[in-house]
């Protein structure tokens, strides 16, 4: 077996979160928030570090304070630690800024639900690994998944207004005139989503999954 | 002919030869609407027919297929520009154009195998991105004003004579294709003689509107107009000859495309009465693509394909 | 949030204007979609159409008894609204545990591969979804219970159109990076586009 350093495990393990095991493109997980949030790009970054700490800090805990846990209790456990860090995280997110607290509006909570499956899929798969190597699978679940967020939402910004915002700053692509609100719509947030899907699949050559 | 017979052999729902024809017809349309308006209008055809054609060529070479090149590539751009309105600028066109193809015509699979009629597609899609230069943006045959609306609402339109004869010459303001309503007509007889389409199809739309439009106006007197003059309006006639008619998003037997002629006939009447928004039959249209098969039996694909 | 002021704009608001697919993305539950039969699908959504009701009701009581008091002033005396997510969830998930035994228990052959369900209805986002959305929208609560149906209706309708033109299509032809959850997308583009422009 070839032993690898830290170093290589991480971009082995970020390369393949993000290509092959794309959360969103490949394994097709929270559509929903996906498709909600990407209209903005700051609610896409809140969203995709929502589900990087909250991976991340259950993992611990569950390695740390839960890891002897009886087989049957898996899901129920692992359930309610997520739904407990979902409510903190919300309650975070009102303190921190209430009118984007209320744009997430349901999302924010979804994007969880979505936590609370990768949680329980590696709860059985991780359970070999050493603590380091399953903390940076982890890790680089959530990090692909704000990626990937963060990249739909800044292709939806600038089809739709051609330019990319947040907090203040901007970054105009096309010019001030030029308007196409329909990437907004739903329909526009499937058809990008589809596109962006499809291509992706295309170009890490997953192809078909149906 | 050797294309022709490799696309027969994959998709029995396409007739080269109507679609041939289909083509040639909708041209003598857009050369009449060029006659009607200015010769712009054939400037949008060409772009358009350029843009399907490459959005069809570059979709099948990216997938590393032969490209066989027919009829109904042309077919489908026709369309379109045919239900702009006359002074549209080029980029909508191109635009509208390559999403009707790529979305409602290659990603199903290429010809004869979409579900949504392409050209309704590329109408509803550039609609609702440019509502007002795709919507309101006619022009008056005779004076070249820009008129917004299309709508023949006033009840006595046809008080006389004079009236309808200018609608049917192509004086009242109206999409490329459907300002000439004697071409229209003439155009649709030849196809219907031709049999190169089902005539079943246009009748029961005609018939179930005018039904429709007249009991209801009996009911909403201000919402509905006159049921003669509802044959006449927007594009109803158009549609109803040249686009519900394609054999690839109709349903195949007479019984399902009956109930589908009646169907797009009564979404076009409530929407328009409820809505007043003469895009009615577009919505319906698409909507009863996806619906219509529910009238007949499932296809059976057949082996080999 | 689905807003309406009586029963008929009620079901038009759930089932077109903001469908729960359509307008709030919910329920794109990734095997759902693979599902290629109506007969699976819509034993799926019966499951659905019995947990949603009963979640949102008790949701939405404990809602408004533990989570929010308003006093005969009209001031919030006690506002513990964050628990609201972990409530539900708790909610859904002991809904959901019991119905699915129930019916296990007594339409065995039927329901019987829906037992691994249980990982598989909660986790889609529709169920936590709708009840966050159903319990903000209604103000009593028969009408939880009226406009949950109604939803779940909505949601029905959707899938099965999608379905229905789905099995119209020959995935031969289609690209093979469309094929599945890309082109299901398209088809939900176009219905979005369609059913938004009927509310008008």
């Amino acid at each position: 077996m070839k032993t690898t350093t830290t170093k290589q495990f991480i971009s082995e393990s970020m390369t393949q979160s993000i290509t092959n095991n794309n959360p969103v493109f490949i394994m097709m997980l929270s559509i929903a928030p996906v498709l909600a949030l990407t209209n903005d790009l700051a609610l896409s970054i809140i969203a995709g570090i929502n589900v990087l700490v909250i991976l991340v800090v259950a993992f611990l805990i569950k390695r740390g304070l839960l890891s002897k846990v009886p087989e049957q209790l898996n899901i129920i456990v692992n359930i309610l630690l997520v739904a407990t860090l979902v409510s903190i995280s919300e309650l975070v997110l009102q303190v921190y800024d209430l009118a984007m607290y209320d744009a997430i509006g349901i999302y924010l909570p979804l994007t969880a639900v979505s936590g609370m499956i990768l949680t329980q899929t590696n709860s059985k798969a991780l359970d070999k690994d050493t603590f380091k190597n399953a903390l940076i699978k982890v890790a680089t679940q959530g990090i692909s998944f704000l990626v990937t967020l963060i990249l739909i939402a800044i292709i939806r910004s600038i089809l739709t207004t051609g330019a990319v915002r947040l907090f203040g700053l901007q970054m105009r692509v096309f010019d001030v005139a030029y308007s196409f609100t329909l990437i907004d719509s739903p329909f526009g947030a499937f058809l990008i989503l589809s596109l962006l899907m499809a291509l992706f699949r295309n170009l890490t050559n997953r192809g078909a999954k149906s | 002919m050797q294309n022709q017979n490799i696309l027969k052999a994959q998709n029995p729902r396409v007739n080269i030869k109507n679609i041939t024809i289909s083509t040639i017809l909708l041209s003598v349309l857009l050369v009449i609407g060029s006659l009607v308006y200015t010769p712009y209008v054939l400037l949008m055809g060409l772009v358009a027919i350029v843009s399907g054609v490459a959005v069809e060529y570059v979709f099948v070479k990216v997938r590393k297929q032969p490209y066989a090149f027919n009829a109904g590539a042309l077919d489908t751009p026709l369309l379109i520009v045919l239900l702009m309105p006359p002074q549209l600028p080029l980029y909508m066109v191109i635009v509208g154009t390559v999403f009707g193809v790529f979305f409602g015509k290659m990603i199903f699979g290429g010809l004869g195998r979409n579900i949504f009629h392409p050209a309704m597609m590329a109408y509803l899609f550039l609609l609702v991105t440019f509502p007002i230069a795709v919507g309101a943006n006619f022009i008056d045959p005779i004076n070249g004003n820009i008129v917004e609306s299309i709508n023949l609402t006033d009840a006595t339109f046809f008080g006389t004579s004079e009236q309808f004869f200018n609608l049917l010459l192509g004086r009242y303001p109206n999409s490329i294709g459907s300002t000439f309503v004697l071409g229209v007509w003439v155009v649709g007889a030849v196809l219907l003689f031709l049999r190169a389409v089902d005539w079943k199809i246009p009748l029961t739309i005609l018939l179930t509107t005018a039904l429709a439009t007249a009991i209801l106006g009996n009911y909403y007197p201000g919402q509905f107009s006159d049921g003669f003059v509802a044959l006449f309006q927007g594009q109803l006639l158009f549609i109803s000859l040249f686009v519900a008619t394609d054999p690839v998003t109709a349903p195949r037997t007479t019984k399902a495309r009956i109930y589908y002629g009646i169907g797009i006939a009564l979404i076009t009447v409530i929407i328009r009465g409820l809505a007043n928004a003469s895009e009615g039959i577009v919505y319906a249209v698409i909507i009863m693509n996806a619906v219509g098969p529910m009238f007949e039996p499932v296809e059976q694909i057949e082996k080999g394909e | 949030m689905i807003e309406f002021s009586n029963i008929f704009e009620m079901i038009i608001a759930a089932v077109f204007v903001s469908n729960i697919i359509l307008s709030f993305y919910l329920g794109i539950d990734h095997q759902l979609f693979i599902e290629k039969k109506h007969t699976m699908i819509n034993k799926r959504v019966l499951v659905i159409l019995i947990v949603l009701p009963l979640s949102s009701m008790i949701s939405f009581v404990i809602q408004q008894s533990l989570l929010i008091e308003i006093d005969a002033l009209g001031e919030i005396v006690r506002d513990l609204t964050y628990f609201r997510t972990i409530t539900f969830i708790v909610v859904i998930i002991l809904v959901n545990y019991i119905i699915l035994g129930l019916l296990s228990k007594f339409f065995s052959n039927q329901f019987k591969n829906l037992q691994n369900d249980f990982k598989g209805v909660l986790p889609s986002t529709i169920v936590l979804g709708s009840v966050i959305v159903i319990t903000s929208s209604v103000t009593t609560l028969l009408e939880s219970v009226l406009l949950s149906l109604v939803v779940v209706f909505g949601y029905a309708f959707v899938l099965n159109i999608l379905k229905f033109i789905e099995n119209q299509l020959e995935m031969k032809v289609v690209p093979k990076s469309f094929q599945g959850l890309p082109l299901q997308l398209i088809i939900l583009s176009i219905m979005a586009l369609i059913f938004s422009g009927f509310g008008g």
